[in-house]
């Protein structure tokens, strides 16, 4: 099992704050905005709505660690393999031969970091290994794609 | 055969769009201060001119080892289809086309795309169709052929297959009774989902409306309530009766060889022909009252290009017997195994579990009542809360008592039995080794503790996915489960 590159966790925290201030924003504009509708009830969720949003991204800031020891993933000669979450434990498999195409995307964060999101497909779903660097994202591309074509011709 | 058009009665098909174009223009009219009635011509002239435009521009020729759709008035499209990528074909037949001899297709290739690509001839002699399934056919087995070709031992083992399949040519008919039809109305609840539908649809008209009637025609005393709502139900239940006799109307399953056959409807007739292997699973529900009376329903899920329920899950057998069960699935299904080697059922402790994952919600209703006080509003929420409230400990133990996940062999042509329930009906998933697309295993660090897991699987379903899984279940035998998956 494969880890991913350490400067994950940098792109992680980057994108929980700009969660975090995005929700504040949003929240802050949305009550004041309210404050001056006169709806009874409406005053007291949204702030409410906004603290719980608030601190699940802050929870999700502070377990960064644990979800990186927790992110995982293995390109078998016949599978792919992705363990995630650290209280939610979820282990998939994906056989090569499921595989329709492998998609590489990268968001302004990632490409801060220079890395790169991998989305594997299969004809009903889809999976994903949250960050990888160039060179590995390239391989697991023309790996994939090569066992698959290999098993689907073996079938 | 080079570029043909579509049948002249196509543009019958099309005529809803004039109605369209008509009740646009009353729409639009009146605001922008224009006569309705002229720019209703205006739209119908419009209409007609287009639609007979796209059906001369609509063409199709099946060749050697394809189909080309040739369609577009202002943008051109080109499609080719090979015949061996070809799923399945539906027909369909409206009843005034039968005199004609015209039906609709669609060609299933399963790719994932959206339903705007659905490849369709809305209107073709039926005998294109007879052309289409015979290439189709003919196709299936030439890729039957090539992966022989590729090694020896495939190749006998094969050969040993084919001979079993002349031996017993796995023919097998199953025509639907009235009597099923009826069982298959009653048993269900889909007549009061529809009723609240219905109810719901037209704001609570139609309640208001029986409820003066009962009131003028019975004044208001307990009995007659009932008796009124008993009515209510029984005509409720006819019609329902009636709109499944025509969808189910002369219901023929023919199974010959490696091809399941199913034929249906009244006033729309629908036929499909599909190779065995391209099914996706079986799927077998069972409600409460099916349990009481011990019939099922069987369903095929395939991969189509269509989303709706009636290309992407089809009711094979509506009713199916407990008792002949073993015997009908060995007729129609006889690839499955229906021996369970290994199951793993939800640890009794997942009653309580699944009614907490639901009933937590019901916290928000003493909360509510906190702030906003003792109102007629809070006195309904009440009545609800308490409602929910035992529903779902019987849901929850319904749930446990019939989730289960069972393998029938340690192999790769083994099959996995996905057992779940939901909303009071028993849900039996029987998917091979190669049709599952992935596996979830899942287990949290509170379930582990008490040795629990998740499995959940995805199958391809319609141009999408369907998920199917079973949950807490003991943590060995859902590691089992996963490992036979990764083998």
């Amino acid at each position: 099992m494969k880890k991913l590159p350490e400067s994950v966790k940098t792109v992680w925290l980057y994108s929980a704050i700009i969660t975090i201030i995005v929700e504040i924003i949003i929240f802050t504009v949305a009550t004041i905005g309210v404050k001056y509708l006169d709806w009874k009830y409406v005053e007291y969720i949204l702030p409410v709505l906004g603290t719980i949003l608030v601190v699940w991204a802050l929870v999700d800031m502070i377990s960064i660690p644990y979800r990186y020891a927790f992110h995982q993933y293995a390109i078998h000669e016949d599978r792919v393999e992705i363990k995630n979450g650290f209280i939610f434990r979820e282990q998939v498999t994906v056989p090569i031969a499921r595989v329709q195409n492998v998609d590489i995307e990268q968001g302004p964060i990632l490409r801060h970091k220079n890395l790169y999101k991998i989305s594997i497909y299969t004809s009903a779903d889809s999976h994903e290994i949250a960050a990888v660097t160039k060179e590995e994202s390239e391989n697991i591309k023309t790996q994939v794609m090569r066992l698959a074509m290999e098993a689907r011709n073996a079938r | 055969m080079q570029d043909k058009h579509l049948s002249p009665l196509n543009l019958v098909n099309r005529l809803q769009d004039i109605l369209i174009a008509i009740f646009l223009a009353s729409f639009i009219g009146d605001p922008l201060h224009i006569d309705s009635f002229k720019l209703g011509i205006i739209f119908v002239i419009i209409t007609i001119v287009w639609d007979i435009l796209s059906y001369l521009c609509f063409t199709y020729s099946i060749e050697d080892s394809q189909i080309v759709i040739k369609k577009g008035v202002i943008f051109k499209k080109v499609i080719h289809v090979p015949f061996a990528r070809i799923q399945s074909i539906e027909h369909s037949q409206y009843f005034l086309f039968r005199p004609f001899d015209v039906e609709k297709l669609q060609i299933n290739n399963a790719s994932k795309g959206s339903s705007k690509d659905k490849i369709q001839l809305d209107a073709v002699k039926t005998y294109v169709g007879r052309v289409l399934e015979e290439k189709h056919k003919q196709y299936q087995n030439q890729d039957v052929n090539d992966e022989v070709e590729q090694s020896d031992i495939a190749k006998i083992e094969d050969s040993n297959q084919e001979e079993a399949n002349t031996q017993d040519d796995g023919y097998a008919q199953y025509k639907i009774s009235t009597k099923d039809i009826a069982l298959y109305t009653f048993t269900s609840f889909r007549v009061f989902i529809t009723m609240f539908l219905i109810v719901h649809i037209t704001h609570g008209e139609v309640l208001d409306f029986a409820i003066s009637i009962y009131q003028k025609g019975f004044g208001s005393n307990m009995i007659s309530l009932i008796a009124f709502t008993i009515m209510a139900i029984i005509i409720a239940l006819l019609l329902s009766f009636i709109y499944t006799m025509f969808q189910f109307y002369d219901f023929t399953l023919v199974k010959e060889g490696k091809y399941l056959e199913y034929e249906k409807g009244l006033f729309t007739r629908n036929k499909v022909r599909l190779s065995t292997d391209r099914i996706q699973s079986v799927l077998i529900e069972q409600n409460v009252m099916g349990k009481l009376l011990k019939i099922m329903t069987v369903k095929i899920i395939m991969a189509s290009d269509g989303s709706d329920e009636e290309s992407s899950q089809a009711v094979v057998l509506p009713i199916l017997n407990s008792d002949k069960y073993a015997e009908m699935m060995n007729d129609f299904f006889e690839w499955i195994p229906l021996k369970t080697v290994e199951k793993f059922s939800s640890r009794k402790r997942s009653i309580w579990l699944f009614f907490r994952n639901f009933d937590w919600v019901l916290f928000i209703i003493p909360i509510v009542i906190y702030f906003v006080g003792w109102t007629t509003l809070t006195y309904s929420l009440v009545v609800i809360g308490v409602f929910t409230f035992f529903y779902t400990i019987g849901n929850a133990y319904f749930k446990y008592r019939v989730s289960s996940i069972g393998l029938t062999g340690s192999t790769k042509d083994d099959y996995l039995i996905v057992s779940n329930g939901f909303l009071f009906k028993q849900r039996n998933y029987y998917v091979g080794w190669h049709e599952i697309q992935s596996m979830h295993f899942e287990s949290s660090v509170f379930m582990k503790r008490n040795s629990l897991a998740h499995i959940v699987i995805r199958i391809r379903k319609g141009n999408s996915a369907q998920t199917a899984g079973v949950h807490y279940i003991d943590y060995d035998g859902a590691k089992k489960v996963y490992d036979w998956y990764r083998q």
